[in-house]
């Protein structure tokens, strides 16, 4: 079965834009789904001066109203809040949660404020995702979760992208959750509408 | 799980109560209905500023979608053709360069158009096409008129070098006279970059559109989405 890389960080709001739509294209075409968390870019030495943040931030916002998912208030969760909802990815695929997990988290942070380095609001996140807690916090102690994103992290650039959300179909490359449009048209050009 | 020390006020202000509040206002329309409401009114006209670079094949799907949207309309475009542009520091500069031209090429077969050129421009090799609009804005001419058919030529109907004389005779189509040498034309091309930077932007093509900041290669619907909401488009 063909597959679809998804490249995601939880500190771009594009990356929450994106995820809904990606985590819907196995329900519609014959793909398989990979998720790739990666760091987050100002931790890869990509400068992001307040201009661009400030811009991203306002046009995720506009983006969010266009597509209709809820946006704001929001709570920057660079620091202790990626990097444990990246040590959860490896356990969410595992359980085969991912998607709900990315989903709750990304929902967490980018609609509702939450500050998901205190244990409280992970918690509800991770059981909204159908992850136990118990297994969570052996999770947060296990390096699998940060290894998988350096890996993940390494993969981007190899294929010449540095921004996320990204995705890779094939020999095909895409940045940007506004790029969907151009990926979907081309799982459509090779006849894997189901 | 060791919950991190809560934040501090400085923190969570920063990292929550801030963003949040720019984004509440940034969804505040009412003022800037009422100003344009006000301006109609006055007779006055909307206004795009659109700072772009000729190296950029993004500026080749940005500024003949502006041109289309406000054919017309009561809405002014100010062009600001940059000779520089993007971070100063940007680890990924060369590997945007080459992303742009393929994602340009995907952009513009959304509208059944095709990008000819494969392969990234030197900023230096068209610099003169910025000097020219500049010249021709100087002039009291249209600049649109040159610099989107250039921008065409340049990306979308060429693969070949840059050939000034052709771009030259385009000049000529354009405007009685040929654009002179003029040395201010490279200060002034450097204070566009500056007032991009001074208000808030870094990167081309960067539209200015009543308030609102736009990157206006993949944001045309939404520009005139937000035009349409200030009743300045139908």
């Amino acid at each position: 079965m063909s597959t679809v890389e998804f490249f995601y960080s939880f500190r771009s709001p594009y990356s929450y834009l994106a995820a809904p739509r990606i985590f819907a294209l196995p329900s519609d075409f014959r793909v398989r789904l990979r998720f790739r968390g990666v760091r987050p870019m100002v931790t890869r030495g990509q400068p992001v001066p307040p201009a661009k943040r400030l811009y991203i931030l306002r046009d995720a916002g506009r983006e969010a109203q266009r597509l209709g998912l809820p946006f704001g208030p929001v709570h920057d969760p660079l620091g202790e809040a990626v990097w444990r909802c990246l040590r959860l990815c490896e356990l969410a695929e595992r359980q085969d949660r991912i998607a709900a997990f990315v989903l709750a988290a990304g929902h967490a942070i980018w609609a509702e404020g939450a500050d998901l380095a205190q244990e409280r609001p992970m918690r509800r996140v991770c059981e909204q995702a159908g992850l136990s807690w118990p297994d969570c916090l052996r999770a947060f102690d296990d390096p699998k979760g940060l290894e998988a994103m350096e890996r993940n992290t390494e993969q981007l650039g190899e294929l010449g992208l540095w921004g996320v959300p990204s995705f890779r179909f094939a020999e095909h490359r895409f940045w940007g959750q506004d790029r969907i449009v151009d990926l979907v048209r081309c799982l459509e050009e090779a006849g894997l509408r189901i | 799980m060791r919950s991190t020390p809560t934040d501090s006020l400085w923190q969570r202000f920063q990292k929550r109560e801030l963003p949040s509040l720019l984004l509440w206002l940034d969804r505040q329309t009412l003022p800037r209905k009422v100003s344009a409401l006000l301006r109609r009114l006055a007779g006055g006209r909307a206004r795009i500023d659109l700072y772009f670079a000729f190296d950029d094949p993004y500026a080749a799907v940005a500024l003949p979608g502006l041109i289309e949207m406000i054919r017309d309309q009561p809405v002014r475009l100010n062009l600001y053709p940059l000779a520089r542009r993007g971070l100063a520091v940007d680890p990924a500069a060369a590997q945007r360069l080459v992303h742009a031209v393929r994602d340009a090429a995907a952009l513009l077969q959304r509208q059944g158009l095709s990008l000819r050129r494969t392969s990234p421009l030197a900023a230096a090799e068209v610099r003169y096409l910025a000097e020219w609009t500049l010249y021709a804005q100087l002039q009291g001419q249209d600049p649109a008129a040159f610099a989107g058919r250039a921008l065409s030529r340049l990306w979308h109907d060429a693969v070949d070098p840059v050939d000034q004389v052709f771009y030259r005779r385009l000049y000529a189509e354009c405007y009685p006279g040929l654009p002179l040498p003029d040395h201010c034309l490279r200060d002034r091309l450097d204070a566009h970059h500056r007032s991009l930077q001074q208000r808030g932007h870094w990167d081309s093509p960067a539209a200015w559109v009543e308030g609102r900041w736009y990157f206006a290669h993949e944001r045309l619907p939404a520009i005139a989405d937000w035009l349409r909401r200030l009743a300045w488009l139908p």
